[in-house]
């Protein structure tokens, strides 16, 4: 008995925003999945955390920042495109993105 | 045996006493991957031309007598997440089978700038997403050792590459275990560097806060040497150290580890391992006491919440890199991302979207501070902590396909390393059966020298390095 439910709606809005079209099989095999593997994860709210610090780096580096300077440009535009699928006019070349109307 | 099956450091001194040459060497490495890479899947993609061309250069300035720099002409495998300049980069994923870089990461940079040679780019589960080398879109890699057997992962195609003569070492990438464990496989050692001591600039990122980049050598010695080329600073990624790099071949000639400490973190040797593989870990543990040093338990208390925390973060930080790749300038459509690249991004999409975050993300990222805390504690009786690598007996191709989320639980004892940003030293410790299995060495931060002095001292009593697969010691 699975105890993490997650509807279909949520793994289809979930989809949504991974940017993935996902098949209706799909949907099915990842909203049981994704109750199994949470289940699995519902050990974490047994824990006292409540006055503990998240950690998001271990090494303790902070704001790591450059001198506001302009630095050697590593790529030049021509390299920056020279193994691009689609150039032109030394841009990228790509598919439309708004609808046309 | 070959001259391919040798040390980089017994390959070097061969180049010095002019017994061999580079292109000989280089040679022989192709005719290796001429004959094994089919059935075993090491690489993707060769650089043949370029390698051979390296190769010569390196032989000519040999000849008029010039400095040779410390990697000169020894040959080289990139795991394929290693962005290399129009050398064909595809993560293992048909997502960018067709993605040639502009620019190559500045390990590789460095690596070729001490005169390496890039033999090719190698397989690996597609986007190091995997701990048996099958999650590849390009066919699981055999394990050497026994082609009915995994050559373990993420870094499969790493490890088969060094251990059927196809280079003398190779670049991985440790996120949860994926350098150390087909290291162990192989029969290789396999160094998970501490988080930022060598650059994560221009190799594809899985998990931002865990990624390490490390290498798969055939002798303690050798990874050492490799490091002290890979290790430092780099101002295009902003997560390096500026520590200083240890001269970690300094005193390898003379390891001093009487008197050392070294922890076996009991929660490590619970019921989930696998008793064979614990006799062959506490066997080594009594030959470090036999070395000097004090071997005593240790408790990591919080080590239960790993694989929460691990997966949690993880495909939290999966699903933010893999995004990119959205099929606009290079590459394909998100659909054609393999299952398991799928999964990770929906769990992690799913932990950071509204609602769930502080559930889930805050709270993992809370509790990976509880499994820091335990390793600090550890370290302030320890120096160093032995561990197994593998838990679970070695695993067949194709075996147990289905249970996905079993394979994720083996990760509990690899996990907590990448979660503390620490360092570890994977090496042969013996066999199960005719698998090579491997222990890790871990130790604090940029601890590095001394789990390599710990290695070489190992080594120095032992002959499990010095083993090569059947098939290689057939050839004669």
């Amino acid at each position: 008995m699975k105890t993490t439910k997650i509807s279909p709606q949520k793994v289809r809005q979930v989809a949504k925003l991974a940017r993935f079209t996902l098949t209706d099989n799909e949907i099915h095999k990842f909203q049981g999945q994704l109750e199994t593997i949470l289940e699995h994860f519902e050990t974490l709210g047994k824990v006292q955390v409540e006055d503990v610090e998240a950690t998001y780096q271990t090494t303790g580096i902070k704001n790591a920042c450059r001198d506001d300077k302009r630095q050697h440009c590593s790529l030049t535009q021509k390299e920056a495109l020279q193994n691009a699928p689609n150039t032109q006019k030394g841009y990228f070349k790509v598919k439309g993105i708004l609808p046309e109307n | 045996m070959d001259i391919v099956d040798n040390s980089i450091r017994e390959t070097v001194d061969l180049f010095k006493k002019r017994k061999i040459s580079c292109q000989e060497i280089v040679r022989a490495c192709f005719e290796r991957i001429e004959k094994y890479n089919l059935s075993i899947n090491a690489y993707l993609t060769l650089n043949k031309e370029q390698a051979l061309k390296k190769a010569q250069d390196v032989d000519n300035n040999r000849v008029k007598g010039r400095e040779l720099p410390p990697l000169a002409g020894i040959p080289v495998a990139l795991k394929d997440i290693y962005s290399t300049k129009n050398l064909r980069t595809t993560a293992a994923s048909k997502i960018i089978d067709n993605y040639l870089p502009a620019y190559s990461a500045t390990v590789v940079q460095k690596l070729e700038s001490v005169g390496a040679i890039i033999m090719g780019k190698v397989n690996c589960d597609a986007f190091a997403h995997g701990a048996t080398g099958e999650n590849s879109d390009f066919g699981s890699v055999k394990n050497p050792w026994d082609l009915e057997y995994v050559a373990g992962g993420s870094s499969g195609g790493s490890a088969a590459a060094v251990a059927f003569g196809g280079c003398l070492m190779a670049m991985g990438t440790d996120t949860g275990g994926s350098i150390r464990n087909p290291a162990s496989y192989c029969n290789l050692v396999g160094l998970k560097p501490t988080y930022g001591r060598v650059s994560r600039s221009g190799v594809i990122s899985m998990g931002s806060s865990l990624d390490s980049m490390g290498h798969l050598t055939r002798t303690v010695e050798d990874c050492a040497l490799v490091l002290s080329v890979t290790a430092g600073y780099d101002p295009l990624d902003a997560t390096s150290s500026r520590k200083p790099v240890d001269f970690y071949l300094q005193d390898l000639s003379h390891p001093a580890i009487k008197g050392l400490k070294i922890g076996l973190p009991q929660e490590y040797f619970g019921r989930e391992l696998n008793p064979e593989i614990k006799t062959l870990i506490l066997k080594a543990a009594q030959q470090f006491t036999d070395l000097g040093a004090e071997v005593d338990e240790v408790s990591l208390p919080n080590t239960a919440y790993t694989i929460p925390v691990y997966y949690l973060i993880m495909s939290s930080e999966v699903s933010a890199n893999l995004a990119r790749f959205d099929g606009i300038r290079f590459g394909h459509a998100r659909e054609m991302f393999g299952e398991e690249a799928k999964r990770r991004i929906m769990l992690g999409t799913f932990a950071l979207s509204a609602g769930y975050y502080d559930a889930y993300y805050l709270r993992a990222s809370k509790v990976r501070t509880l499994l820091r805390q335990d390793f600090e504690k550890a370290f302030a009786k320890f120096d160093a902590l032995l561990a197994p690598v593998v838990p679970i007996k070695p695993r067949k191709i194709g075996e147990k396909e289905q249970e996905k989320l079993k394979l994720y639980l083996e990760d509990y004892v690899t996990g907590p390393v990448n979660l503390a940003g620490l360092p570890a030293l994977a090496l042969p410790c013996g066999f199960w059966h005719n698998i090579p299995m491997g222990m890790q060495l871990i130790g604090p931060q940029f601890s590095e020298k001394k789990l390599f002095e710990v290695g070489q001292a190992y080594q120095d009593v032992t002959d499990w390095h010095l083993k090569r697969p059947p098939l290689v010691e057939e050839m004669g």
